[in-house]
């Protein structure tokens, strides 16, 4: 049992270590630093290799943290501070870095696994009971407490801290009264960087650094930090120890479990207390955030053709546009090459999960970084459904009903929270299950995924199945599109934006605002579930990346891209990332590090979307007056 | 012959010791009042003098710190927001609190299809938006974001009606205004006190006071007079506090 509890707490240090970078940019800038993940990699690559090179264990240690320190202060001065309090942009910039500081990684130092080896005169151990434990271990449980300390005095009891904390209460007076903000937030980036690039360091000789890993650290973090309370030093110290304690001597005792005793407390406490052992409840949501689009001025031809195609929608009737659309539907199998086919299947696909997410952000004001969720719930319930020997068709409903229980699931922990909060809580949830998915091999196949029979009946037998799979994607498309036209002329839509506008007005009103949310949240994930349903199909093979983050990030950018709260945004969105997708993957093997850069460039420069607006051109002729009107 | 019928008609809202504190400030100190049926109340006070948060108390925005609130003889002490708008108690604004996002003819919508209004009001919510969007004379399909601040005040006023409140609080109905929009403002209030208790805060005194039945002074959380408006303005204590 000792052995268990001090292998516990020098687990629970280690865990303060990953997470307390993280905790300490969201308490104080609050942004959600995905990142996060990428500056431990970095440390612990830089770490491994300089120690290897040096043969000195400290220059290992001191490079691995201030090259992490570096990259955090570039994040922070080159990207995030164009974007100052636009917390969604500055996720999707974070999680651009991330995509393409993996990559860079791997390219760098190649995919295997690496491990340090400490030098043999370092490789002390004390007695404990009837074992020996290894010292370098041990040193975490002196080295946790010493930084949390340290970051305590740094930010309560020096007038550097004093500055930050008055920056954080109010930028606008602290710049007044000449606290430069931005070189303050600048330091507090470095500070997260050398703390996570320290945990990389450190834990590089039992963790390593390995493709992969930045995304671990990631989801540990965040059940630490949920845990704590988001913001909170204290909170994240003592989730931390909590969480080993757990984790350590519930593997001891129940094995069995030994993969939910990480993820249990935090759901725990999400439910009994949203924000957190030692966090505040946040205060009153904060007017929803306007998407506004970039305005990219075109020529003159172009902009009239696009007024001509925009002028003509509107007035086109219904029963035209629909023939329209038949038309176009057949003409694409009819005409279009086998690999053109496959893209619309995709595109339609990815279509109808950014509807699902549109409903919940663009017209709720509901960010959620958790849709892979819904989405990976529905592609497992297809797979599911297909070892139970059920139809595709009962597939897809067993899908949607699948993906409505995960949304009532992730409803009960998240519905009080709101913004960045909400973004945090919705992307925990959904890291969470990802894990699980990864682990529980015994139901879902683990990281291996599923490999399903399930596949929609041939409508003729001439047709080729992917020809028939387009035709089956299509018709669920346009039912999807029926259902979410229903959805955008109701009462409940009007109402949704004014959840997004003014809560407080609704509320005194006589509204149910959480029932809105919660109808809002179900309504999301029937359209997500039943795109991942599809998504299942089509691969014939349910993944556990359905869950992860990347699955998240992409539909938002999508939602994003097309200009969130407008009807055809999602469908424009999934359009072109997915075709941007195609053609960045045909020309290069990096192609996560070019859709990192797209990311980035979309949350920098056209969050909210594009739109086109006609050239203005400075009138060279003096304009006439107004005749002058003689009595 | 007013004693008997306010007997009659009974007290709209009550509150008994109602106080409230932030931290260690007590901006509301044990107030002690009754709001009559179909009189229209005006409570006036210095900046700070805690009208604001008065309302925010009475709606259930915020919690009281200690004391009771009676509306319509039901205890709603403790009551969210949300189940005291269900009773009927609505209120605007100091602040216009609109959907910047919708049409005039939309926010009317919302407030007339709240859940509580087609059981009162034995409208149809059709109707109802009808003549809320008559009574703030506002064209229904101009966006709330583009309307001029005097006209998103009529709108926040319109909603209150619209949502069919039996007492309205309007906090600072006249706030920001032109002479000629508050008489539009006022005559609106004084048509709506014949539906509907009516509360209002307001500085603006000239006005105000033509159309109020009775004077609350409020100083430093608490009532310092309460009465018919000539005793009360004539009251030595508040017109030291008033000019000083």
């Amino acid at each position: 049992m000792t052995l268990q509890l001090v292998n516990g707490i020098a687990y629970g240090n280690l865990l303060f270590l990953i997470a307390a970078g993280f905790t300490l940019i969201f308490g104080i800038l609050r942004v959600i630093n995905m990142a996060h993940g990428s500056l431990y990699l970095l440390g612990a690559h830089t770490a491994i290799s300089t120690a290897t090179v040096t043969h000195s264990v400290w220059a290992g240690i001191i490079a691995g943290a201030l090259a992490a320190a570096v990259l955090g202060a570039l994040i922070e001065r080159t990207l995030l501070y164009r974007i100052q309090g636009n917390y969604l942009a500055q996720v999707i910039v974070t999680i651009g870095v991330l995509m393409i500081v993996g990559d860079l990684c791997q390219v760098y130092w190649g995919g295997t696994p690496r491990i340090y080896t400490l030098p043999e005169s370092l490789r002390a151990s004390v007695p404990l009971g009837d074992l020996r434990y290894p010292v370098d271990r041990l040193m975490l449980v002196a080295i946790g407490p010493a930084i949390a300390v340290a970051l305590w005095f740094l930010i309560e009891r020096t007038a550097i801290g004093a500055k930050v904390r008055a920056a954080v209460d109010d930028e606008e007076i602290a710049q007044a009264i000449g606290i430069s903000v931005p070189r303050l937030r600048v330091l507090v980036f470095a500070l997260g960087g050398l703390l996570a690039g320290l945990a990389g360091a450190l834990g590089s000789t039992f963790i390593g650094a390995k493709a992969g890993i930045d995304l671990d650290i990631i989801l540990l973090a965040l059940v630490i930090v949920v845990i704590g309370g988001p913001g909170s030093l204290v909170g994240s110290y003592v989730a931390a120890l909590v969480v080993g304690l757990i984790d350590s001597i519930g593997k001891s005792v129940w094995p069995e479990a030994s993969m939910f005793l990480l993820f249990a407390p935090m759901l725990a406490v999400l439910i009994v207390r949203p924000h957190g052992l030692f966090g505040r409840p946040p205060g009153p949501a904060t007017a929803a955030r306007q998407f506004k689009p970039i305005q990219i001025p075109v020529p003159t031809w172009v902009w009239s053709l696009i007024d001509v195609l925009r002028r003509g929608a509107t007035h086109i009737s219904w029963p035209v546009a629909a023939v329209i659309a038949l038309l176009a539907g057949i003409a694409v199998p009819a005409f279009g090459s086998g690999f053109l086919v496959t893209v619309v299947v995709l595109m339609l696909i990815w279509s109808m999960f950014a509807i699902g997410l549109n409903i919940m952000l663009g017209y709720g004001g509901m960010p959620s970084l958790g849709h892979a969720l819904f989405f990976g719930a529905g592609a497992y319930a297809m797979a599911w459904s297909g070892f139970a020997g059920l139809s595709a068709y009962l597939g897809l409903v067993a899908a949607i009903a699948c993906a409505c229980g995960a949304a009532l699931f992730l409803a009960a922990v998240a519905l009080r929270a709101r913004d960045a909060q909400l973004l945090l809580v919705t992307l925990a949830v959904a890291q969470v299950v990802w894990g699980l998915v990864f682990k529980w091999r015994s139901v879902t196949g683990g990281d291996d995924g599923l490999i399903h029979p399930q596949a929609f009946p041939l409508i003729w037998s001439s047709l080729s199945p992917s020809t028939s799979l387009y035709v089956h994607v299509a018709v669920a498309f346009a039912l999807a599109l029926l259902a979410y036209a229903w959805f955008a002329r109701s009462n409940f839509r009007l109402l949704l934006t004014g959840v997004r506008g003014n809560e407080p007005r609704l509320l005194a009103l006589g509204y149910n605002v959480d029932l809105l949310r919660l109808k809002a949240i179900l309504l999301s994930s029937a359209f997500s579930g039943f795109a991942g349903a599809l998504a299942a199909v089509y691969s014939g093979f349910a993944a556990p990346e359905l869950f992860g983050v990347h699955t998240s990030a992409r539909v938002l950018i999508m939602v994003v891209i097309g200009m969130a709260g407008t009807f055809f945004g999602p469908i424009i969105g999934a359009v072109s990332v997915i075709g941007m997708e195609e053609v960045v993957s045909s020309w290069t093997e990096r192609s996560n590090t070019l859709l990192g850069a797209l990311y980035i460039i979309v949350a920098l420069f056209a969050f909210g979307g594009i739109r086109f607006v006609r050239r203005r051109v400075a009138a060279r002729r003096p304009a006439s007056l107004a005749p002058v009107v003689s009595p | 012959m007013s004693d008997v019928l306010s007997a009659a008609s009974g007290a709209a809202i009550t509150v008994k010791g109602l106080t409230k504190a932030f931290g260690s400030i007590e901006v509301i100190r044990g107030i002690d009042i009754s709001f009559l049926h179909r009189e229209r109340h005006l409570i006036i006070g210095p900046n700070g003098a805690g009208k604001t948060t008065f309302f925010n108390l009475l709606n259930g925005q915020y919690a009281p710190s200690a004391g009771r609130i009676e509306f319509l003889d039901a205890d709603v002490t403790h009551m969210p927001v949300r189940q005291r708008a269900l009773l009927g108690l609505g209120r605007t604004f100091q602040i216009a609190s609109l959907f910047l996002d919708l049409s005039v003819r939309d926010n009317l919508d919302i407030a007339a299809g709240a859940p509580q209004v087609a059981v009162r009001s034995g409208r149809s919510s059709e109707e109802t938006v009808d003549s809320a969007l008559r009574f703030c004379g506002l064209d229904g399909d101009s966006a709330v974001r583009h309307l001029s601040y005097g006209e998103q005040r009529r709108l926040e006023i319109a909603m209150g009606l619209a949502s069919a409140p039996k007492l309205l609080l309007l906090d600072e109905p006249m706030a920001g205004l032109t002479q000629i929009e508050r008489g539009l403002v006022a005559e609106r209030i004084v048509e709506l006190s014949a539906s509907t208790d009516i509360v209002l805060i307001e500085h603006d005194l000239e006005v105000a006071l033509k159309l109020a039945d009775r004077l609350t002074v409020l100083h430093l959380g608490q009532v310092v007079a309460h009465g018919a408006v000539d005793a009360v303005m004539n009251d030595p204590f508040v017109r030291k506090i008033y000019l000083g």
